[in-house]
C-alpha cells in the first residue's frame, strides 16, 4: 500500500458505502480523521472512537477500531469514562454539532472545565440533518430551515468563546481546506488536554437546498471563497479558520 | 466531425461503482475534465494527469489513481 491509500487500514472497507446522502461532506471528514491517524501511526488496539446520535454518529461503526455508539448527546461523558479507566488509550469523539453543542452542551462545558485528555471532532453542518433539517445551535442568523421558514431569529453559538481561558485546544476548519483540516486533527491528537476540532461540512439535501445551492460543489466553493486561514490569531472572526491554544488563568 | 486532440495520459482512474453515489464532486474538481457522468454512471475519458484532486475530495472513497508512464492518447 502506498502513502495515498494506507489510511484505509483504519476503515472497515467491506461495510462501505456509507449511509450518507450523495454530496454529504461527512465522508471527507471521516477520511481525513483516518489520514490523521495514519500520519501519527496510532495503534489499532490502543485507539477508541466514541460517537453520539445523528448522521455523523454513524461514522463510529466504519472505523476498524474499538468504537461506542452512545446515547444522544452523551458521547463526551462516555469518552471521559474510558479515558479515566485506561489512561493509555487514545480516545476520539466523532459526532455532530447538534449532538455535542445542542443536546450535550452541558457535558461539553464540564469537559472543558475538567480538561480531560481526549480529542473531539465535531462535524458542524449547521443543522439537524437526520431528522429533516431543523434549526440547530450553530445555524447562522436569518437562515431559512425547516422550523424557521422566515429566517432564524436567534444568533449562533460561537464555540471558541467557551474555550476562553480554559487551557484547552480549539480549531476550526472546513472540508474544502483538506490539508488544514488534517493539520488541525493531527495537532489535536498530539495535544495533552481537551482538544476540540470544529470541521465545517456541507449538508446539501436538508440544508443547502433550502438556501439555493444547486449541488454540494457550490457549497464547497462557498467555503473556498468565504473562509480565510488565520493560524496565529487569539480569536477567530466568523469568516476565519485556524487554531487557538488558549492559556489558563486559573493557577493552583 | 470532432476535432482530434492528442493529450498525455499519466494516470488511470479506478472507480468503485459499488461505493460511488454520483454526487459529482470529482467531476467539478477535475482540472482537465477527465471525468463525466453519463447515463447515471461515472466515466473516465482517458486523459488523466494524476493530480489526485478527485481521489482527495471523494466523500465515498470510491476513486483510486494509479500512476503510469506518460503516453500520448488521441481524444475526440
Amino acid at each position: 500500500m502506498n502513502q495515498n491509500t494506507s489510511f484505509k487500514r483504519y476503515l472497515k472497507m467491506d461495510l462501505l458505502p456509507t449511509p450518507w446522502c450523495p454530496g454529504c461532506g461527512n465522508g471527507i471528514v471521516l477520511k481525513t480523521i483516518c489520514q490523521a491517524f495514519d500520519e501519527l501511526n496510532l495503534p489499532k488496539n490502543g485507539t477508541v472512537v466514541v460517537s453520539g446520535i445523528g448522521c455523523s454518529g454513524r461514522s463510529a461503526g466504519y472505523f476498524d477500531l474499538d468504537s461506542v455508539h452512545t446515547a444522544h448527546g452523551r458521547a463526551i461523558p462516555v469518552a471521559e469514562g474510558i479515558k479515566y479507566a485506561i489512561d493509555a488509550l487514545n480516545v476520539i469523539v466523532a459526532s455532530g454539532d447538534g449532538d455535542l453543542l445542542g443536546i450535550g452542551g452541558n457535558h461539553l462545558l464540564h469537559a472543558i472545565r475538567r480538561n480531560t485528555n481526549i480529542t473531539v471532532v465535531c462535524y458542524a453542518n449547521e443543522t439537524y440533518g437526520m431528522t429533516g433539517g431543523q434549526v440547530s445551535p450553530t445555524t447562522p442568523h436569518n437562515i431559512k430551515t425547516l422550523t424557521t421558514p422566515n429566517g432564524n431569529p436567534d444568533y449562533p453559538l460561537d464555540v471558541q468563546f467557551l474555550f476562553k481561558h480554559s487551557g484547552c485546544y480549539f480549531a476550526r476548519s472546513t472540508v474544502y481546506h483538506l490539508n488544514h483540516l488534517k493539520k488541525c486533527i493531527v495537532e489535536a491528537l498530539k495535544f495533552q488536554g481537551f482538544s476540540f476540532v470544529e470541521a465545517r461540512t456541507m449538508c446539501i439535501v436538508n440544508y443547502g437546498r433550502r438556501l439555493g445551492y444547486k449541488n454540494s460543489n457550490e457549497m464547497l466553493l462557498h467555503y473556498k471563497e468565504f473562509y480565510k486561514i488565520n493560524d496565529d490569531a487569539g480569536e477567530l472572526a466568523p469568516n476565519e479558520i485556524g487554531i487557538i491554544k488558549t492559556n489558563t488563568l486559573i493557577k493552583s | 466531425m470532432t476535432e482530434e486532440k492528442t493529450r498525455k495520459r499519466k494516470g488511470i482512474v479506478h472507480i468503485n461503482h459499488d461505493y460511488c453515489k454520483r454526487c459529482g464532486i470529482c467531476v467539478n474538481f477535475c482540472p482537465v475534465k477527465n471525468l463525466e457522468i453519463r447515463q447515471q454512471k461515472l466515466m473516465e475519458l482517458e486523459h488523466c494527469i494524476a493530480c489526485r484532486m478527485c481521489e482527495r475530495y471523494c466523500p465515498d472513497i470510491a476513486i483510486e489513481i494509479e500512476e503510469i508512464d506518460a503516453k500520448t492518447v488521441v481524444t475526440g
